[in-house]
């Protein structure tokens, strides 16, 4: 008994001792690796409550310091702020549900293996992803078609990303599968109500992961918005953001005002830190409601066990 | 339907210019019909009015209205173009619409760019350095943009045609190599500052630690080391004591003036040109610029030259300049006052902890030199039009009313009565907010274009009042205008597309690599040893046919 005791007892406490320092490992590891993401986000939370010039100067490192809400108060005060808020917020709903619908539209019939000409369009899909008109002959057509200065520009242009529709046709393949067509299809149901009532219920997860990967698109587009856009009351809040971003680098002329010019850098400091949180809250909201969708994904299905 | 709209109103415009030419060679003999309702209304306040010839309040407001395209460039804050109370209250008055595209800096580039490669120029361009004078030259010689040559007499532009008067060689700066105009400057002489940077030193370390203000580069330099072996001179007990500080290459905090102590100093802050016995120079591969460097070397390793000097951004410069408790011993700044300011019980009625530092005496034994404030002549453009309007006249009388001389001091310094007040003939002083703060350019934005307009203000035009105080950027004048050297001052012409291909081509490699060689030799040292593999690069890179090219562009110059 005593022998095998001794036997046993180490050999437990060896192995205990091998995981403890595995996970020791582990922990140390992806605690670092959690700082290092995490110490950024926390320095824009902190910075934005601090003096501007302490935080230019390096002073600001682990908490705030010369607390001020100068930063928010002028946020909440800039009417450029608000008006782009507005704008990507009507853009970004817009846009969305029209890229879902296309992308679902598109990458339906492609799951389908019975679909003639899933071959060929599954190629001109793929081809889009590689070769692009570029960026002037865009323009122009975007101008020709008299979208310019149209919410419609940033919508249209890019509505169907290509890569979306090919993960929401892999989705399709194996999620809904042609059993279950078929066993519909023996109870009368036609395809069209198929797709209608059944499909919707299977690939809440799908559309879930193609609605956050394309509201966050538009969120964050300011490209499209440049572009596109000439009028100060249709900018999106990027092309704001932008704006107060890159007034800290001045302007390049020789005759400005000196005092203007550093008064500007100042404000555009102050203002820097507090935009950025301003602007990523929405996004932030959405995360926690489709995250789950991210991480049940592939475990989502008709056909169980 | 919509065609015959379009049709009758430029049959309407048509019969406008024709009754607006008047006697001009263009239009002469066509017919003259309608002249005479509107000549009654001539009014004679301005500019002259002679025979038959109408002037521009005649012909605004327009009988029938004219939309146009205009884009407009803005700091990002301020308001947009179309929202501004100016343009608004002229929209009225002339019954021109103006269709606003909206150009903040921050998209200025790609937007411009676009406009241009999309082909979706509008009819004009307003604003700020709408274009580089190397592009104003390009685009104009491509064909882009409309030419003003036939414009700019007393008929057409009255108010623009007086400042050239005034302002003697404003015309010659803005006509092209071609003989072209291609666009309308911005011009204001009156209220400018003469110098760029300045140099403050810290008074209460230098009482500290014993010594005078130094007058040569010696005694700089042994100021600068009391400075550091002093230790902690501003008793925080800390070690962040900076003996001198700048931002290499920045025109008002920089080297460029400081350099001055050899004898040669370069005004062109991107050209890096200037003249030396009345040849230009690429002021880099001169003797002044290795003793320039040699000293600066010898202040950057002993730890007196800021290290941080060459990749300070400006915002991170003002907040380590600007502080509380002084950390730096000389500082190269536009002015004292804003280095004082934040420091505890600083009066501005007087000197303050920092104050102004003379030219220093080299030791080559040449006469110093500082760096004057570059002028409004030769500056980039603030309205072109575009070669394919259709409204050209109409956009050139518009044009002209901002160069009324009571407009365009409204546009640059403010309105009178609110940001400004007339104390005397044409004499103004400025008017501060109702909380003792003065009016900061986003709130004037709301009512005047300031730089994103036309104005012209020749010197002697009118008078702008300023309260200076021991502090203030003219209380420096005195010390350094002595050394400036107009000997020594550069000044541009506008380029012909030859040379502007070719100063593209040869500007920023050089620029580049003096940049990395100047850091180099300043915190390596080595200057001896590595001048002539450093100035064979610089041959290498074209140097002196960009030196031929400035010396081309620099005999045409009007300010000679």
């Amino acid at each position: 008994m005593s022998a095998k005791t001794a036997i046993v007892t180490p050999h437990k406490i060896k192995e205990s001792r091998d995981n403890l320092i595995f996970d020791i490992f582990v922990y140390a590891f992806l605690t670092v690796a959690l700082l290092v993401v995490l110490y950024p986000l926390y320095f824009v939370v902190i910075a934005s409550f601090s003096d501007p010039y302490m935080v230019l100067r390096g002073d600001v490192t682990w908490y705030p310091k010369g607390i001020t809400f100068g930063s928010y108060e002028r946020i909440f005060r800039n009417a450029d702020i608000w008006i782009g808020y507005w704008n990507s917020i009507k853009y970004t709903v817009v846009g969305t549900l029209l890229n879902v619908t296309l992308t679902v539209f598109i990458a339906y019939p492609l799951s389908r293996s019975y679909f003639c000409l899933r071959k060929a369009i599954t190629l001109i899909v793929l081809v889009t992803m590689y070769f692009g008109g570029g960026m002037i002959p865009t323009y122009i057509l975007v101008n020709k078609l008299h979208l310019r200065n149209t919410m419609w520009s940033l919508i249209f242009v890019g509505a169907v990303s290509a890569y979306n529709v090919i993960i929401a046709r892999t989705f399709f393949q194996s999620n809904v599968p042609r059993e279950l067509e078929e066993a519909a299809e023996i109870d009368g149901c036609s395809k069209g109500r198929f797709f209608f009532s059944f499909v919707p219920q299977l690939s809440k997860a799908i559309v879930a992961v193609l609605s956050l990967y394309y509201a966050v698109g538009h969120w964050n587009d300011y490209m499209k918005g440049l572009l596109y856009i000439d009028k100060r009351n249709m900018y999106p809040l990027q092309l704001i953001l932008r704006g107060i971003l890159m007034e800290s680098q001045g302007l390049a002329n020789d005759f400005a005002d000196v005092d203007e010019i550093e008064a500007k850098l100042k404000l555009a400091e102050s203002m820097k830190y507090g935009v950025i949180i301003v602007a990523v809250i929405p996004p932030l909201l959405l995360y926690p409601f489709i995250q789950k969708y991210f991480i049940k994904g592939v475990m989502i299905g008709s056909i169980k066990g | 339907m919509k065609k015959k709209v379009i049709a009758s109103l430029l049959a309407a415009i048509m019969v406008m210019s024709v009754a607006a030419c008047g006697s001009d060679g263009n239009s002469g003999n066509e017919s003259q019909s309608g002249s005479s309702q509107n000549s009654s209304a001539v009014s004679s306040s301005g500019s002259e009015s002679s025979g038959g010839t109408e002037t521009a309040e005649a012909f605004f407001p327009l009988k029938d209205t004219v939309t146009v395209t205009m884009a407009g460039r803005r700091p990002d804050e301020e308001k947009a173009l179309s929202e501004r109370k100016v343009f608004i209250d002229l929209e009225q008055e002339t019954n021109l619409k103006i269709d606003w595209i909206d150009w903040p800096n921050s998209q200025y580039t790609e937007k411009m760019g676009l406009a241009f490669s999309g082909d979706t120029l509008p009819d004009a361009l307003m604003g700020n350095f709408i274009l580089t004078t190397t592009e104003v030259v390009q685009r104009g010689a491509e064909g882009w943009l409309m030419t003003w040559n036939d414009y700019i007499n007393e008929e057409y532009m009255p108010n623009f045609y007086a400042l050239c008067q005034r302002a003697p060689g404003l015309l010659e700066s803005i006509t092209a190599e071609d003989g072209n105009i291609y666009g309308l400057p911005q011009f204001d002489m009156v209220g400018l500052s003469i110098t760029n940077d300045t140099l403050v030193i810290n008074t209460e370390w230098l009482k500290k630690v014993g010594k005078e203000m130094p007058t040569t580069i010696t005694e700089f330099y042994e100021v600068l080391k009391a400075f550091k072996e002093y230790g902690d001179l501003n008793g925080n007990g800390k070690a962040d004591e900076i003996p001198f500080t700048c931002r290499f290459n920045d025109g008002n905090n920089g080297q460029l003036s400081f350099m001055g102590f050899t004898g040669l100093a370069y005004n062109t802050q991107h050209e890096r040109i200037c003249y030396k016995d009345g040849k230009v120079v690429y002021v880099p591969q001169e003797e002044e610029y290795k003793e320039f460097l040699t000293y600066m070397n010898k202040l950057y390793s002993e730890g007196l030259l800021d290290p941080e000097c060459f990749t300070m951004d400006a915002a991170t410069y003002n907040a380590k300049t600007q502080t509380s408790e002084p950390t730096c011993g000389v500082i190269s700044i536009w002015d004292a006052a804003r280095v004082n300011a934040p420091i505890e019980g600083n009066d501005p009625n007087q000197p303050g902890v920092y104050q102004y530092l003379a030219p220093l005496n080299g030791e080559n034994g040449k006469d110093p030199v500082w760096v004057p404030r570059y002028t409004p002549y030769n500056r980039s453009f603030a309205f072109v039009v575009s070669a394919d309007t259709k409204y050209k006249e109409e956009l050139v009388r518009w044009a002209d009313l901002f160069f009324d001389l009571d407009t365009s001091i409204m546009n640059s310094k403010g309105v009178v009565g609110l940001h400004i007040e007339e104390t005397g003939d044409h004499v103004y002083q400025v008017i501060k907010k109702e909380d003792g703060s003065n009016w900061t350019s986003v709130e004037k934005s709301e009512y005047i274009t300031m730089d994103d307009g036309l104005y012209g203000i020749a010197e002697g035009d009118c008078e702008m009042i300023t309260q200076d105080t021991p502090q203030s950027k003219n209380a420096a004048n005195p010390l350094y205008e002595p050394y400036f050297n107009p000997n020594h001052v550069y000044t541009y012409a506008l380029m012909s597309e030859e040379e502007a291909e070719l100063d593209t081509l040869l500007k920023q490699p050089l620029k580049d690599y003096v940049d990395v060689w100047t850091t180099r030799f300043i915190t390596e040292g080595n200057i001896d040893a590595q001048w002539d593999e450093y100035v064979k690069g610089l041959k290498q890179l074209r140097v002196d046919e960009f030196i031929e090219l400035y010396e081309g562009i620099g005999a045409r110059s009007s300010r000679k």
